[in-house]
């Protein structure tokens, strides 16, 4: 399957993964629609960790799925067709498990504005059917989607 | 009828083992024997149901396609009603007696009910363990319903927090001098309670219920101290015991729970148990000890499932592990809960409801409880328990850090990133 592998020090710390991964997993895919008129902002699912060698992570795809083991409700499930660790934040419950079981701290907790409360994770954009915004919006080769 | 591999039981443990099997087995047959209707579903939501933060549909736990892709033969509705160890035969109530090669007995967990004085046949006292416990109470109660919990317990907590969403008037009884005694320190015990307490919940700590009064349907509850609460229902939440009756009966060696090695084997070749039925050996304390919690019950199922199947795995390591939602309230727990008394060494940090509680013993962390901030980055300090870490080697403190991968020794950092884990 496909994952995401990340050089840390190419990383320059711009942020601009985070900007993208949140504009691609918005119903405009568009980065001005996405922050100011769906108000997105904290939904980015790669984030970057500060400090002088800081460097921007997502879900490492582990193949013992901790977060799938986790799951109280069957959201976070391993797709079929692509291997990926997915969660279904329609089924999703917010209850946290996954964050508690994630060896990696990259499961997010979210709140919809009505309260609705679910985990936010990489999906590798397969939501957006694409290569991962991240990896094309990264302007210094950080990131690289390979097969593993 | 006989099949190759067979699970009775349907549920966290039961999908666990059916995904072991056809990681190693792609083709022998699977049936699983299940008493509750229905598909496997997601037991700890029943309070989410009754909160209405999810929906009877949405609950089933795998996705519309699972049984037919794995080529499962599910008996929901159907009872185990004894195992044939030497004929490798189990007896049902409903589908006759089917025989395997290899046998999962995943049973879970029964509500215990302490004997009370005048219990027996009254229609309004629940137990909250099925979803058919959480539509009974549903259909039961309205605002002005006034509701006796009896446990202060994750799970009496939990009904709580459902039943909040129809009615505001709910006492908990609880036998212990706090809530959720088992996996939080006093503080954390006192951060939840407080919580609870403004929302309106009452409590009654120390005590628990001597005798109900009422005849059919009970109209009040006398506590230990004399206490008398009228209820229009009465919810008990005391506690979970590993539901071995079957497997004992069949000869098979049962401690607390059903004894089982590292791989899910029991007492009796072929046969193996996993879940909230079995008892496991617990890292963290260092003692066989059932782990009633759904992510031990998946993975031990796992674990039974690939070994059922004669592939190899390497040894687990199994702790407990939590997270809950308290009437917005985030806690997330693993590993020991002790302190000082039991020769650990604690160290806290506390701003209102953030809290943070770390464990250690010989420079190591062995459990810690996290609240609010919706436990962000909790897993990293559960992977510090089971990576065995020192905190020489970590590169931030688990008590001060932001949980983060930043936390983690550079080995593990790197590893990481650069795709060398598992
Ligand atoms: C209200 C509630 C909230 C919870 N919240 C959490 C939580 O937040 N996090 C967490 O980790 N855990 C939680 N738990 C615990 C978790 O649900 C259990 O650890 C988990 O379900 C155990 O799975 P299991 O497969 O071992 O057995 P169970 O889920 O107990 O299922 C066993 C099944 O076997 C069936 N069965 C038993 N005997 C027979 C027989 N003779 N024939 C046929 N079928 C039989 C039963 O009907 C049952 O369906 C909660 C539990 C409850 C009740």
């Amino acid at each position: 399957m496909k994952k995401i592998k990340i050089n840390s020090s190419l990383c320059v710390g711009c942020g601009r993964c985070e900007v993208f991964c949140t504009a691609n997993h918005s119903a405009s895919r568009d980065i001005y629609k996405a922050y100011t008129l769906e108000g997105l902002r904290g939904t980015n699912r790669i984030h970057l960790l500060e400090g002088n060698d800081g460097y921007a992570v997502q879900c490492r795809q582990c193949k013992h799925t901790p977060c799938v083991f986790a799951c109280i409700s069957g959201s976070m499930h391993v797709d079929p067709s692509s291997g990926a660790v997915i969660n279904d934040t329609k089924k999703c419950v917010g209850c946290w498990s996954c964050i508690a079981a994630c060896p990696n701290g990259c499961v997010f907790p979210y709140h919809e504005k009505d309260g609705t409360k679910y985990a936010l994770k990489c999906d590798l954009c397969l939501s957006a059917d694409g290569e991962p915004a991240c990896v094309k919006a990264c302007p210094n080769g950080a990131l690289t989607l390979v097969e593993v | 009828m006989k099949v190759k591999y067979l699970i009775i039981g349907s549920s966290a443990a039961s999908i666990g083992a059916i995904n072991g099997i056809r990681q190693a087995d792609k083709s022998g047959s699977i049936a699983v024997i299940g008493e509750e209707e229905g598909k496997a579903y997601g037991r700890p939501l029943i309070s989410y149901y009754l909160q209405g933060r999810t929906t009877k549909e949405k609950m089933s736990y795998m996705d519309e396609g699972f049984y037919l892709r794995n080529a499962v033969e599910l008996y929901s509705g159907v009872r185990a009603k004894k195992i044939d160890v030497a004929k490798k035969a189990v007896k049902t109530d409903k589908a006759g007696s089917i025989g395997y090669e290899k046998l999962l007995v995943a049973t879970g967990s029964v509500p215990f009910v302490p004997p009370m004085e005048g219990l027996d046949g009254q229609e309004n006292a629940h137990t909250f363990m099925r979803f058919s416990d959480a539509s009974a109470i549903e259909k039961e109660l309205d605002e002005n319903s006034r509701v006796v919990i009896v446990g202060g317990g994750l799970i009496g907590l939990k009904a709580a927090e459902g039943i909040y969403e129809h009615t505001k008037n709910i006492t908990v009884v609880e036998l212990a001098p706090r809530v959720l005694s088992t996996v939080l320190d006093e503080e954390g015990s006192e951060i939840v309670r407080e919580r609870l307490e403004k929302a309106g919940v009452r409590f009654e700590l120390g005590k628990t219920v001597k005798s109900v009064v009422g005849k059919k349907k009970i109209t009040s509850v006398v506590l230990t101290d004399g206490l008398e609460l009228p209820l229009d229902a009465l919810v008990l939440a005391i506690g979970v015991r590993p539901n071995t009756a079957l497997a004992k009966d069949a000869g098979i060696i049962v401690d607390r729970g059903i004894k089982v090695d590292d791989f899910m084997r029991t007492s009796e070749k072929d046969v193996f148990a996993a879940g909230d039925a079995a008892q496991g050996y617990d890292d963290s304390s260092e003692q066989s000890r059932i782990l009633a919690l759904w992510v031990n019950a998946a993975r031990q199922g796992f674990t039974a499932g690939i070994t059922m199947a004669g592939a190899q795995i390497e040894k687990q390591v199994f702790l407990p592990l939590n997270a809950i939602g308290l009437f917005g309230l985030s806690v997330a727990t693993a590993g020991v809960n002790a302190g000082e008394k039991e020769g650990f060494t604690v160290r806290t940090e506390r701003n209102g409801e953030e809290y943070r509680r770390i464990v250690e013993k010989d420079g190591r962390l062995r459990g810690y409880v996290l609240m609010g901030r919706e436990v962000r980055g909790a897993g990293i300090l559960t992977e510090i328990i089971y990576q065995k870490y020192t905190n020489a080697e970590l590169s931030g403190d688990t008590v001060h850090s932001e949980l983060n991968m930043r936390l983690m020794p550079l080995s593990y950092q790197r590893a990481a990133l650069e795709l060398m884990q598992d």
